[in-house]
């Protein structure tokens, strides 16, 4: 499955990146997105099979991309892995059809928890 | 119910509560201890801030380390080994920004189990001495992420104003 990592941090891209691979996901092919508007063109073009995706970005961010997403009927898995945790941001995240919110800091065991059966 | 606010110490605390996970699951160390309080932000050194806005409350939480400890703190999220290469400034800017936001991931979620909201924004990176106004009170920390020496910062408006 071709997955897709939205943040508008390098840094982060990459943790997330060595998670995938630490909680056993290394095979899937990985591309990134340093934001949501970036994200929504990548994903119409190459379309992927899941979104793992940071909530606070510039030009687009996470939920505005999903909301987007919704929109235009494009379906596709999306999650976030992101700093907001809040109970508040889970439910937002949930309405907007999210299959799960990530907390950083995360670990690899939270990735194989979350994402296992999108992936597996 | 009527959102309170929460005084700079109040927002430190909670930030050097949120230190530990910081240190032991972003960083994968062994813990963080708290050095000592201190009344201004130290001198010269690389600091991430993010600015976490509310109706009642505005906070500035930013963490801060010299030039060697910021490159330590960034090569340790990204789980260097020691014979790579040392990152360069911008790679640092962006990890420290991350840790901030990490950090103020944290504090923004233990804060609403009190009824406190706040927005988060997007982290800036500063190299050099951070300027606190007459309106503004601080509150500052110095701890160590493992070996690494840091100093968390938080800046609010002064509640008198």
């Amino acid at each position: 499955m071709r997955i897709m990592v939205v943040d508008d941090s390098k840094t982060m891209r990459m943790i997330v990146k060595r998670t995938l691979r630490q909680a056993g996901y290394g095979d899937h092919s990985v591309e990134e997105a340093s934001n949501g508007k970036e994200a929504l063109e990548a994903i119409k073009a190459s379309k992927p099979g899941l979104i793992l995706c940071d909530w606070n970005m510039p030009e687009m961010n996470g939920l505005e991309l999903l909301q987007t997403l919704n929109s235009e009927g494009i379906k596709v898995s999306f999650g976030f892995v992101t700093s907001e945790g809040t109970p508040e941001m889970q439910k937002i995240a949930e309405e907007n059809g999210a299959l799960f919110l990530i907390s950083k800091p995360f670990t690899s065991d939270t990735f194989q928890e979350k994402l296992g059966s999108v992936l597996s | 119910m009527n959102e309170q606010m929460a005084s700079a110490r109040e927002w430190l605390d909670s930030a050097i509560s949120a230190s530990e996970e910081i240190a032991t699951v972003a960083l994968g160390l062994e813990g963080v201890e708290l050095v000592g309080i201190r009344k201004e932000p130290p001198d010269e050194q690389g600091s991430a801030h993010i600015a976490l806005v509310g109706e009642q409350n505005s906070v500035q939480i930013g963490i801060a380390s010299n030039i060697n400890g910021c490159q330590e703190l960034a090569r340790t999220l990204l789980g260097m080994e020691p014979d790579e290469e040392d990152l360069a400034e911008d790679e640092v800017a962006d990890a420290m920004g991350e840790i901030a936001n990490i950090l103020a991931g944290q504090v923004k979620t233990m804060m609403a189990e009190r009824n406190i909201t706040v927005n988060l924004g997007i982290p800036i990176f500063i190299n050099g001495h951070v300027e606190v106004t007459t309106e503004k009170d601080v509150a500052a920390a110095d701890i160590q992420l493992g070996a690494i020496p840091a100093t968390i910062i938080v800046l609010t408006n002064r509640e008198d104003n």
